[in-house]
């Protein structure tokens, strides 16, 4: 494939994509067993987007303008689909080009995505997030984290927390509060590179024993005024941006992650058993009331129209989905995740520990069922 | 998403489905040609007039005929609907078929009941029995409105019965049906979060609209997510037969979409039950009624529980959970 190529139809790609993935499952199988460690997971991930990006899969569904080859969105969300169904990655990874790459391409300067998104996608970096602090969770718009102009360049001194990935990273996507008010309206963005002076990051571990997310410290980091994304001040509209594209090719993948597991813990169950089959049912209609809500979303973001509040009822039911499934593996499974310690039992416990989580990162389900209820039934707020 | 002649047609639906109930209904829709429209266009016409009667509390004879023109009898042949729990109206004995089944709002005076009899390799028999051999008892339940009759009968086992076959047109008649019932279930929700919605906004406690203190909101959010989610399984499914479906997955779409629908609606009930309280609870309030046609029909042709058991059972034969639907 190669740029110039007319965009092909979404049912096209996904089978030539599939083909290629059955011819290249040499290069696209993990070299580890089940999860690997972090930096086992990553150096495969790296390897995997190197291979995509070059043969052209990686770069379908962005704008030609930053290194891209056009077409549909939905060609990302199909490429992560076909990747995570056959655990060829894992979705946790795998969504880290998609959380922070829009927002590159739409508010850093075209030069700066234009150098930077190539590199993303091609796994040569991996980006982290720096929005949340100690005291600044669900209430955001509360962060301390303050950038100061001193001529050409802001300065930034704070405190973020839950940074995945930052000890790996190579570069941050910051909120910094840069005006002299209160609340989401004085806030300003900036895309930090990792190697600055001032920058230091230190793991925490999750209670599934993963490093995978960090503290980092930020103490007077020198960031040039070219760096800001968006406008000075428009740093919350950015932020919802970020959020509002996880609910797109990323929830999808998630999606198909979350079929995959179901399809190996079905394989297991007698079709005569009437508890296990209910169970796996249930869980089952999760995971289809999310993927027959998402699927219109998808359509949506295709056609131009980020969604906002109404994808806060997508968040709601992919974090249902998330739980129902690994807490029915967890019963259909019969102690492997609390008692064994093979292989697939870590991999499950690791998975089903994760699942505690969905219902509390990229917004708590209470902060969702507060969008919906104020933004999509337009009830009052209370005191 | 709708096109203008879908927009239009919904709003005259959405007027002829609160204008009229049940005898009237059936012969409003009539003229307004809906016979011609579910052989024609069904996936415009049923989501209009099921969601139309959930909206306005409505019944008329839609739901026979959709099973009538999904087995493709005449109308003067009522398909019986099975009760609740089982998937067939004709059970087989030693020397006669014993018929247990449920007719809701059907039209007046057929003189043909059609039977599916279940056979143990799960495929079915489809028996067209004279109404004059049958026993049909009228029953009030929990929702009269429904003008629902109990039919009962024992044939002899030698009656005349076609084979609907392995890919039965009995399947079709579930399949559609679950599909027409899950829109239905989704006009209910709609209507009742309507109704505790307003009361949120003009009832005042503690001297605030009750609709601002968080525990209110959270359940009414809850409920408008739970129908959101009805909303997009019941349009992922569509009419049998829709040439670009498999029929393993347009019968395992319309066995989700009335899943989730059902007990969707069951939690619907509940948040919007509780935010309505006490004036909820009179017969004045008119949620009772929603209420209670939600709750008999999640019951008909399975209720959630039984579904789940019946989509997991398939998953478990397949050896896998398929996408069914796909970008």
């Amino acid at each position: 494939m190669s740029t110039g190529e007319p965009a092909p139809a979404v049912e096209g790609f996904r089978s030539r994509l599939v083909e290629w993935i059955e011819a290249h499952l040499d290069q696209l199988v993990p070299p580890y067993e089940n999860h690997g460690t972090t930096d086992q997971l990553l150096d495969h991930q790296r390897n995997v987007q190197r291979l995509l990006f070059d043969e052209g899969w990686m770069r379908w569904g962005w704008p030609e303008s930053v290194g891209g080859l056009g077409g549909t969105p939905l060609y990302r969300a199909v490429l992560g689909e076909e990747l995570t169904s056959r655990a060829l990655v894992h979705t946790a990874a795998f969504s880290m080009p998609e959380v922070l790459g829009p927002a590159v391409v739409r508010f850093a300067s075209q030069d700066i995505a234009r150098a930077a998104i190539p590199r993303l996608l091609r796994g040569d970096e991996l980006w982290c997030q720096g929005f949340s602090e100690p005291e600044a969770g669900s209430d955001l718009g509360s962060l301390k984290t303050r950038a100061v102009q001193d001529g050409n360049d802001w300065v930034i001194t704070g405190q973020k927390l839950w940074t995945s990935w930052a000890h790996h990273a190579t570069r941050c996507i910051v909120l910094a509060r840069t005006e002299a008010v209160s609340g989401s309206r004085g806030i300003t963005a900036f895309l930090v590179d990792m190697d600055t002076a001032g920058v230091d990051v230190r793991p925490l571990r999750t209670m599934a024993d993963v490093d995978e997310f960090c503290e980092t410290f930020f103490d007077e980091v020198r960031v040039p005024s070219a760096r800001v994304l968006g406008a000075r001040g428009e740093g919350w509209a950015v932020a919802q941006y970020v959020l509002a594209c996880e609910r797109g090719p990323i929830f999808w993948q998630r999606g198909a992650w979350l079929l995959h597991h179901l399809s190996e813990i079905v394989r297991d169950v007698n079709p005569e058993d009437r508890y296990s089959t209910r169970l796996i049912g249930e869980a089952f209609a999760d995971v289809y009331s999310f993927r027959a809500r998402s699927r219109l979303t998808q359509m949506r973001i295709a056609e131009g129209h980020l969604q906002g509040a109404e994808s806060s009822i997508d968040k709601i039911l992919i974090a249902a989905a998330d739980q129902s499934v690994f807490g029915t593996a967890k019963t259909i499974l019969g102690g492997l995740i609390e008692l064994d310690d093979g292989p697939k039992a870590d991999r499950y416990r690791k998975e089903w520990l994760y699942s505690r989580a969905a219902s509390i990162y990229g917004g708590t389900a209470e902060i969702q069922r507060d969008i919906v209820a104020g933004q999509l039934l337009h009830l009052p707020r209370g005191n | 998403m709708d096109s203008e002649e879908e927009a239009m047609l919904r709003t005259t639906v959405a007027e002829i489905t609160r204008n009229d109930d049940g005898a009237q209904l059936t012969s409003a829709l009539d003229q307004f040609g809906w016979p011609d429209m579910l052989a024609t266009n069904p996936g415009l016409a049923v989501p209009a007039v099921f969601q139309g009667q959930g909206v306005a509390g409505t019944w008329s004879s839609a739901f026979h005929d959709v099973l009538s023109s999904a087995v493709e009898v005449d109308p003067n042949t009522v398909v019986l609907i099975p009760w609740p729990g089982s998937n067939h109206t004709g059970v087989r004995g030693a020397s006669t078929i014993q018929i247990n089944g449920i007719i809701s709002g059907g039209r007046p005076n057929p003189s043909n009941a059609l039977v599916s009899v279940g056979e143990q390799d799960r495929s079915s028999t489809l028996i067209g029995v004279p109404m004059s051999e049958l026993t049909v008892r009228n029953v009030n339940g929990l929702d009269p409105e429904l003008s629902t009759s109990l039919v009962t009968g024992s044939i002899s086992y030698q009656a005349k019965g076609e084979d609907a076959g392995d890919l039965s047109r009995w399947d079709c008649a579930l399949a559609n049906g679950r599909w027409a019932l899950s829109h239905q279930l989704i006009g209910l929700m709609d209507a009742m979060q309507m109704l505790a919605l307003s009361h949120a906004l003009e009832r005042s406690q503690f001297g605030r609209q009750i609709g601002s203190f968080q525990a209110i909101r959270h359940r009414l959010a809850e409920a408008h997510v739970a129908t959101e989610a009805a909303r997009s399984a019941a349009y992922a499914a569509r009419p049998f037969g829709h040439p670009s479906w498999e029929r393993f997955d347009a019968s395992m779409a319309s066995e989700l979409a009335k899943l989730i629908s059902g007990r969707s609606a069951i939690k619907v009930t509940a948040h919007c039950q509780q935010v309505l309280a006490g004036i909820g609870f009179t017969s004045d309030h008119p949620f009772h009624r929603f209420m209670k046609r939600a709750v008999v029909l999640e019951r008909m042709l399975g209720d959630a529980e039984q579904l789940a058991e019946s989509v997991g059972r398939r998953l478990a034969v397949l050896g896998e959970a398929p996408r069914v639907i796909d970008l």
